[in-house]
């Protein structure tokens, strides 16, 4: 629910709104679609986000946009994002250089609740670009990785040329500590992996439902394939996190374009447990509601 | 499961996918086989097959439908050839390829004896992550799998075959 006291009084509004000077301090081109940004706070300050968490950047002249943060709290001296061409805003993003400054304001939402995973198995499912948001609680547990039981990663891209933070998939695979699973939809003649949609993996996959928290990042169509696949392996609707993120837009509940039935996805998710996702008619990529038509 | 996580259109797109799978099986059977009887036997089931296309295509009209966005096209077909690949064939090749390996006709009725029960294993789970108001549309197509399964099974009889 909406902290309506956490809405600042109008006076206030505009300092809400203010951006903050962070410098691009590294860029990385990934695939054709999408840029790694390195960015630093000009003022130096932490942004001390939390894994899930998003941002707004901006630059004057172009407009601002919501991103997930992809690098780990635990990175401290710089953040990262990764950057989708899609408009003016994003296509603009992708010419920064190094040295250059964008506006940041956030973070916000609430992101994966890493306190309650405490202890508890991991089970990570990305699909497409829901690993970069995905990376920052990975690279999190990675860190404290004491802190959790085990780590499975399962992540499916539609091919090969389209996988994402490909240097940390490799690190992720090399561990023992983590268990990974990774499968593209199109495979080319460079792929010896597995072949299909991640839940072709994420049936293989074995784990104790009491103990498993999954926490599940992806493109709206495979949402309800994955809680199928996770139900079936008796997993606990609560111990379902969906990250909506695709959703939000302003970031403070102002604009309403992520509104969600009585939900605000910017300010009450964008990660959510499965079960407040349920009755809420609008949720339509999570599970089929009666009320929905056409 | 409590709560539906399908409309019975979507299972309903499903179930096309299952009988394109079981078209090519069959024709693939007829393909594989010399024999003019036993010729007669799988393009009598590859016509059910089609016949089930139909219907269940116009069973969708009548249906709610909403969908969700694709990230890129056949996206949502990607997933439901996930879902039914474990169960059934996961291609309409690998269809194909399973009929040229039956080694005869008997065997090949056992196998998509086989199919369409396991077909109805797979709709009455999909049964239980649809909303409750669109079960009778599942049931009808659990139905017609049923009565495929007699046919095939007397027209295995009627060539000498079965147990």
């Amino acid at each position: 629910m909406i902290d309506h006291d956490a809405v600042p009084p109008a006076e206030d509004i505009t300092r809400f709104y203010q951006p903050e000077l962070a410098r691009v301090i590294g860029k990385w081109q990934m695939t054709e679609m999408m840029v790694l940004l390195r960015l630093q706070p000009a003022s130096g300050e932490r942004l001390d986000h939390a894994p899930g968490q998003f941002l707004q950047i901006s630059l004057p002249g172009y407009g601002e946009a919501p991103i997930s943060f992809c690098s780990s709290p635990t990175q401290t001296d710089s953040f990262e994002l990764c950057v989708q061409s899609v408009g003016n805003l994003s296509e603009a993003l992708h010419d920064l250089r190094p040295g250059d400054f964008v506006g940041v304001r956030g973070p916000y939402g609430h992101g994966f609740p890493v306190e309650d995973m405490r202890g508890r198995d991991v089970l990570i499912v990305a699909g497409g670009i829901g690993i970069a948001p995905l990376r920052s609680l990975i690279n999190y547990m990675a860190d404290r990785r004491r802190d959790f039981g085990r780590v499975i990663i399962v992540y499916g891209a539609r091919n090969p040329s389209e996988r994402l933070f490909v240097e940390d998939v490799e690190a992720w695979d090399a561990r023992d500590d983590f268990e990974t699973w990774f499968t593209v939809d199109e495979p080319d003649e460079t792929w010896t992996g597995m072949t299909g949609v991640v839940t072709v993996p994420l049936r293989e996959v074995e784990i104790d439902p009491a103990r498993t928290t999954a926490a599940v990042v992806g493109p709206p169509v495979m949402y309800r394939y994955v809680a199928m696949e996770l139900l079936n392996k008796q997993m606990a609707e609560d111990d379902i996190l969906f990250s909506l993120e695709r959703r939000f837009k302003c970031g403070m509940g102002k604009c309403g374009h992520c509104q969600l039935n009585d939900l605000y996805v910017c300010q009450d998710g964008p990660v959510f447990r499965y079960t407040q996702l349920i009755g809420r008619t609008e949720a339509i990529e999570v599970w089929a509601p009666d009320e929905q038509k056409g | 499961m409590s709560h539906p996580l399908f409309q019975a259109a979507e299972v309903l797109d499903m179930a096309i996918e299952i009988e394109r799978m079981g078209l090519a099986f069959y024709r693939g059977c007829t393909a594989a086989r010399a024999s003019e009887q036993a010729a007669e036997v799988f393009e009598f089931a590859a016509e059910q097959e089609q016949q089930h296309i139909e219907l269940f295509a116009r069973m969708k009209r009548d249906l709610d439908q909403y969908t969700v966005p694709e990230s890129y096209p056949g996206e949502t077909l990607a997933y439901v050839r996930g879902l039914i690949g474990d169960t059934i064939f996961a291609t309409v090749d690998e269809a194909a390829c399973s009929a040229e390996e039956m080694p005869d006709v008997d065997s090949a009725i056992d196998k998509a004896v086989r199919l369409e029960r396991q077909s109805i294993a797979f709709y009455s789970g999909l049964r239980e992550v649809v909303r409750p108001s669109e079960h009778d549309a599942i049931d009808e197509v659990i139905a017609e799998e049923h009565r495929h399964i007699r046919r095939l099974v007397a027209l295995q009889h009627e060539l000498g075959g079965g147990d």
